[in-house]
């Protein structure tokens, strides 16, 4: 019942993946190889992609850029605060954007939350599979739900972002 | 806690208030010092539906507008509800940073709100999964919120003396087997918009903290850029209740 799986680092900007089963207990052979367990102390951690590198915004998104493809969603934080969600609205495949324009719209059973660009450019893909299951937002919101991805036009767009760090200190100045 | 301003707004078109809605968030995220404020009004009949608007085609809107109510697509949460004289309509305005809340803990003290309101008039009220309050089967205030980077807009609308006939062509807020109530209506006898809007208030300053709020009745003011004007920039005298 209880299963894990350890994610080597093979590079220096990817770091390891820890998932927890929804009993939170982590399983570890040990070199006798029976299985010790133990509860961990945080909460799921995300996985990235490797070699990219992960940017957040003011507005609870993460960004991930890779060969001047942002791909973009919004942050645990964020759905934590949301709530429930019910609905996702997609960008369309081709339009541009500019950065700040509205992309998306999350709606959870509470309230309809605007989903900003983080960058301009060209979307090239939106994750269909929120149309049938937004509830992936919730539970796997920085890896699973991500929302759509730009080309992006203009490189020096990442440079307001946030890296991960202060982005934390972010989320603990506001609660 | 900032003080909430609070403005009663009378009988305004859906559409009007959307357009003040919108100044008004721009407001909010373009100035640092913006108020938090709290609108509050009633409607002409009006039906509206949220951001899954697609769920309500030509046939529903032109049924609808049939009847004499105006028919608005909007970008809340929420589906279909109707919106119409006797029916106390409040938009709060602000950064939920600003209290400390998350657009959950928002609805939630919405909620809690409403449902101290209506004990003040002997009323069990209560939350269900569906968001709004309720009296036993029916739902007595609908919520539909959106949010822009943590402003919010849009808000609550409470069943005073609403004609409840109106809701009788829609499925309210998409929740099949449900009702839809009123304090008049569980009450038997008539209770007006102006009865509660003061109580109302009281009840929301207790819930947000908002030690006092300060209030103007703005019901004379015929243009959305008088209203804008005054609401922003404070040129008015201070009424209290």
């Amino acid at each position: 019942m209880a299963s894990a799986r350890l994610v080597n680092v093979v590079a220096s900007k990817a770091f390891k993946s820890i998932q927890y089963s929804r009993l939170g207990f982590l399983s570890i052979s040990q070199s006798n190889g029976s299985l010790k367990s133990f509860k961990p102390h945080c909460r799921r951690v995300h996985t990235t992609h490797l070699l990219s590198e992960r940017l957040f915004t003011k507005d609870h998104e993460w960004i991930s850029i890779e060969n001047g493809i942002a791909t973009f969603g919004i942050t645990d934080y964020a759905q934590e605060k949301l709530g429930e969600v019910v609905f996702c609205e997609l960008p369309e495949v081709g339009v541009e954007c500019d950065k700040d324009d509205v992309v998306a719209v999350v709606e959870s059973v509470k309230a309809a939350s605007d989903i900003f660009a983080p960058v301009s450019g060209e979307v090239t893909s939106a994750n269909e599979i929120l149309s049938t299951s937004p509830g992936i937002i919730n539970t796997s919101p920085e890896d699973e739900a991500w929302i759509a991805k730009i080309k992006m036009t203009n490189d020096s767009d990442k440079d307001g972002l946030l890296n991960e760090s202060d982005y934390k200190k972010l989320i603990v100045s506001l609660e | 806690m900032a003080q909430f301003r609070c403005f009663y707004l009378g009988k305004i078109r859906y559409a009007n208030a959307l357009k003040l809605q919108q100044n008004l968030t721009q407001w909010q995220l373009k100035s640092p010092n913006a108020n938090p404020i709290l609108l509050m009004l009633q409607h002409d009949p009006v039906y509206t539906v949220g951001l899954r608007s697609s769920e309500y085609d030509e046939n529903d809107e032109s049924r609808l507008s049939a009847l004499g109510a105006d028919f608005v697509r909007t970008n809340r949460g929420g589906l279909i509800t109707f919106h119409g004289p006797g029916q106390l309509v409040v938009y709060p305005i602000f950064k939920l940073a600003d209290f400390k809340l998350g657009i959950r803990k928002y609805v939630c003290q919405l909620e809690a709100t409403i449902i101290a309101l209506c004990e003040r008039y002997e009323l069990e009220a209560m939350r269900s999964p569906h968001t709004g309050v309720w009296i036993g089967n029916n739902k007595v205030c609908a919520m539909g919120i959106n949010a822009r980077r943590g402003v919010t807009s849009h808000g609550l609308a409470l069943n005073c003396n609403t004609d409840l006939e109106w809701f009788n062509r829609i499925v309210p807020c998409g929740i099949h087997g449900k009702g839809v109530t009123s304090l008049s209506h569980e009450l038997s006898r008539d209770i007006t918009v102006e009865h509660v809007l003061p109580h109302f208030l009281e009840h929301f300053s207790d819930v947000f903290k908002s030690e006092s709020l300060r209030f103007n009745d703005l019901s004379d003011k015929t243009t959305l850029s008088d209203l804008c004007d005054v609401i922003t920039e404070e040129k008015f005298e201070n009424l209290n209740f």
